[in-house]
């Protein structure tokens, strides 16, 4: 688990968040979302131990993030937006990093592998970027650890892989493992996370499961001139208006990222009524 | 098992350094021996062989210009690669991948040392003595004591500016390099007014006449030397360790942590 507790960060005057409180719980993929500069990847880099907090708290199972323990490490892998792969095989890299993360899992590996299309016989620096992304997501499932964080890890992926990437993360989810993906690219993970977290202006402004969301608003499309009544937010479709509303009778309907995160934004009163 | 320091774990991260740290290495080295080696007949006319030093038949052979620059270059090599303990963590990706391995802070950063530091000194000083197997360069047993004095002067400067270019590195990223050089630069100097010792060097002869200094010959001064090497590079290294202990993906100073 992953408690922050009155965390305040900024870069020299430049304050990101001030008094954040927030926890990540086993058994759930978190979708991390926030308008560009929010903070989202601060808020990794600050999970991960890879910055330090002006004040408060990061703690993973126990361990202050800010000591980088070695155990806490071993049970923790980042995936960034960005990456470098050394000029070695797949296989030489498996070998040279495996032995870091006690449950790392051969099988694991392989069943990703093919479920990308891909093995261990290649060269990391001959790949696409891509494929780099694949190989390199392929070793952090394997790894087994319960923490999983990935920053916008469908960038680059081509269309087929994206789908592929929703199958093989889904395949490696367990009740004891907590997997946190930031992105832009709400609609390649609309399937996957069951828990939406907002950032915005230094704080959380919105934090439910998709369960609870999906059963207090529904997400509809309305014509022109006919937007349903109580409706909270409503922006332009090419039927005419998407539409979000609280849910009274009605059936529940699937959840819409995009539409909801504008509707956070724009009304966030509005929607922390509903969720009160 | 011990969050500080246990062998195994710091063992993995020294194969994982040195797997792929040292090609690198080794093909800047092989470069640079290699430009040296094309460039043997060239040099032998450039420096004038008349002119320079003297081996123990009193005489000048263009195998010890070649083996002395070769010297030279070898030791800035040392020191750039003792700069790089930290240094290429300036990038983001390296900085990531590094930081995130499930591995002490020192167990990364002796690690690091092992690579970039220690491993080329010892490279330096098996070049250097190796060399001496030659009849072309002075055998350090037939020196007398001003040159013993002189060449021990040299390998304490070799060693205790890389620990300065690892303290510098550490401390400041991507300036620490230059920090570093321009600290160590006299020393180049020094150097060379032992090896070049009628060349006038105008404000930096002073430098030079100390390192030439006749109580380079007395032992105890000797002793004192290698003491203060050691104490001055164990702070050096410390220092860096101190610093590479705080350092954030965004460089924040030091007064704010």
């Amino acid at each position: 688990m992953i408690l922050i507790n009155s965390l305040d960060f900024g870069y020299s005057k430049h304050k990101v968040f001030e008094n954040l409180n927030l926890t990540f719980d086993e058994g759930k993929i978190y979708g991390l979302l926030g308008l560009n500069g929010a903070g989202k990847s601060t808020l990794l880099y600050l999970m991960g131990g890879l910055l330090f907090a002006d004040n408060g708290k990061v703690e993973f199972n126990g361990f202050d993030m800010r000591e980088r323990n070695p155990r806490a490490l071993a049970d923790l892998f980042f995936v960034p937006e960005e990456f470098e792969l050394p000029d070695v095989k797949f296989e030489t890299y498996i070998k040279l990093h495996a032995p870091f993360y006690p449950n790392f899992s051969r099988e694991t590996l392989d069943r990703c592998l093919s479920g990308f299309g891909m093995d261990t016989s290649c060269r990391l620096n001959r790949l696409s970027m891509g494929q780099k992304k694949k190989a390199f997501m392929c070793f952090a499932l394997a790894a087994n650890t319960g923490l999983l964080i990935m920053d916008e890890p469908t960038n680059g992926l081509d269309i087929p892989s994206k789908s592929q990437f929703r199958q093989v993360v889904s395949s490696c989810m367990t009740d004891e493992r907590t997997i946190i993906i930031s992105t832009h690219q709400v609609r390649d993970v609309e399937n996957l996370i069951d828990h939406i977290t907002i950032i915005n202006d230094k704080q959380i402004v919105f934090n439910r499961s998709v369960a609870d969301i999906t059963d207090r608003l529904v997400f509809t499309d309305a014509r022109f001139g006919q937007r349903p009544e109580g409706a909270i937010y409503a922006q332009p479709s090419s039927v005419g208006e998407q539409v979000v509303m609280p849910r009274g009778g009605e059936q529940e309907t699937p959840l819409n990222i995009e539409l909801l995160f504008n509707a956070v934004l724009a009304e966030r009163e509005k929607v922390a009524t509903i969720f009160a | 098992m011990n969050d500080f320091f246990n062998l195994k774990r710091f063992l993995l991260v020294l194969r994982r350094e040195l797997c792929l740290s040292t090609k690198p290495l080794i093909i800047g080295t092989a470069l640079i021996v290699g430009l040296l080696v094309l460039n043997f007949a060239g040099l032998c006319k450039v420096f004038d062989v008349n002119y320079i030093g003297v081996n123990k038949r009193g005489t000048i052979d263009g195998l010890m210009v070649f083996l002395g620059l070769l010297t030279f270059v070898a030791t800035i090599a040392v020191w750039v690669s003792s700069a790089q303990i930290s240094h290429n963590l300036a990038r983001k990706t390296n900085f990531l991948a590094f930081s995130t391995l499930p591995a002490s802070t020192f167990e990364r950063y002796l690690a690091r040392v092992v690579v970039f530091g220690i491993l080329p000194l010892v490279v330096w000083f098996a070049l250097y003595f190796g060399v001496h197997l030659s009849d072309a360069v002075v055998d350090y047993t037939e020196m007398n004591d001003r040159y013993q004095g002189g060449f021990i002067a040299l390998c304490a400067c070799v060693i205790l500016f890389s620990t300065v270019f690892a303290f510098w590195g550490a401390a400041f990223r991507r300036h620490g390099f230059i920090i570093g050089f321009c600290v160590a630069a006299f020393s180049i100097f020094a150097l060379f007014r032992w090896i070049l010792p009628n060349v006038s060097l105008m404000f930096l002869d002073p430098i030079g006449r100390f390192v030439q200094h006749d109580y380079f010959s007395y032992g105890r001064l000797r002793l004192v030397l290698a003491v203060a090497l050691l104490i001055i590079g164990a702070i050096n290294i410390g220092a860096g360790y101190f610093f590479y202990r705080r350092k954030q993906m965004i460089v924040k100073s030091v007064k704010r942590q």
